[in-house]
């Protein structure tokens, strides 16, 4: 059975790791407060939009690395038709989410009389961000994965905290980006 | 043999998606009702990515040491040792880095031109170390009712237990980060 001291040595050091990972994002975020004032209501997607990353890119991280145990991966493949599915699959949701969010965080905010900006900004700024986040962390889980299992390692024991450190990051900058071009 | 196609993936994660994301935008609704305060003190804006992501990530480690322990047999009751032993582990973990998070945040927050300026020591600790009690607090419950549930019920607790923990402890970060900094500062 685990001890409590067991369990610290072995999360403290992933932990720390997203905390930095974390801390980077939030400066990020405090940086371009003024941006994501600029357009009205756009707060309201930050929490679903960095949320994605951890709902479908973490499952997407799991699901590769039972993939890679079970033989269905191949760094000399890279792409191939197992990796193509599952990539495919985390897109599609993360677009397809990110659209429903835009929606829906217009539709409340609306609601709740905060004056946001048209709902065609918010359905491009969410689907976009959705869309683009998820290729650009989707190609690093895959890569995560592949190095990881070619070097012995377990990918089940490091995906997570690696995405879930660079994933805020990413996300934001997209968001960022996005924003500046669809307003 | 395990066939992965993209079609399922997506009829399997919809549901949970549109649940979590209805729960963001919740959080997001609470992040907008403070936008202005947020704007001008911008500090605290760039607290609530690391709050949520410790948060998140005590709550998914309890949770898959749960569910790992469902699987096998060693947990079975909500009374247990083992239990006992993660519950000790999470609290440890959570008073370590929120405790660094505060020195941390004062330490850099003044150097960043985020606003806020000199903010005292014993507010900045009051600030992130209260919020870092509700989300611990919050994490624990929500990963052992969360994944008892699930197991009980049939499902996979994997499925579950990390989604709506990590969004749920979102939801309890980010209102404690508001009503916090609305009295401290």
């Amino acid at each position: 059975m685990a001890t409590a001291g067991g369990i610290l040595r072995q999360a403290l050091p992933a932990l720390a790791l997203t905390t930095v990972g974390a801390l980077v994002a939030g400066a990020l975020l405090g940086h371009f407060a003024h941006e994501l004032g600029e357009t009205a209501g756009m707060l309201v997607l930050v929490p679903a939009l960095m949320g994605l990353r951890g709902n479908i890119s973490g499952a997407l991280g799991g699901r590769l690395g039972s993939a890679a145990h079970l033989g269905l991966l191949s760094i000399e493949d890279p792409f191939n038709g197992t990796a193509r599915n599952n990539i495919f699959a985390a897109i599609t949701l993360s677009a397809g989410t990110g659209v429903f969010a835009g929606a829906l965080g217009w539709a409340a905010s609306s609601a709740f009389g905060y004056e946001p900006a048209p709902l065609v900004v918010f359905l491009l700024v969410a689907g976009l961000t959705g869309l683009l986040a998820s290729l650009v962390l989707s190609v690093v889980t895959l890569t995560i994965v592949l190095v990881a299992f070619h070097r012995g390692i377990d990918p089940d024991n490091v995906t997570y905290p690696i995405l879930s450190t660079v994933g805020d990051i990413v996300t934001i900058l997209i968001l960022v980006v996005v924003l500046a071009v669809v307003s | 043999m395990v066939e992965y196609r993209w079609q399922r993936i997506v009829r399997t994660q919809t549901p949970l998606l549109v649940v979590t994301t209805v729960i963001a935008l919740a959080t997001g609704l609470i992040l907008l009702s403070a936008e202005e305060r947020l704007l001008d003190e911008a500090w605290v804006l760039a607290l609530f990515p690391v709050i949520n992501a410790i948060g998140g990530n005590l709550g998914s480690v309890l949770g898959s040491r749960l569910t790992s322990a469902l699987h096998l047999g060693s947990v079975s009751e909500v009374r247990s040792r083992e239990l006992g032993t993660n519950l000790v582990a999470t609290l440890l973990l959570s008073l370590l880095m929120f405790g660094g998070l505060t020195l941390v945040v004062w330490g850099i927050t003044p150097r960043l031109g985020l606003g806020g300026g000199q903010v005292p020591l014993f507010a900045t600790a009051a600030l992130v170390v209260g919020c870092g009690a509700f989300i611990t607090l919050g994490a624990i419950l929500l990963s052992i009712l969360t994944a008892f549930v699930s197991f009980r019920r049939g499902f996979d607790p994997d499925d579950i237990v990390i989604p709506v923990v990590s969004t749920l402890a979102d939801l309890i970060g980010v209102a404690s980060l508001i009503g916090l900094s609305e009295v401290l500062l």
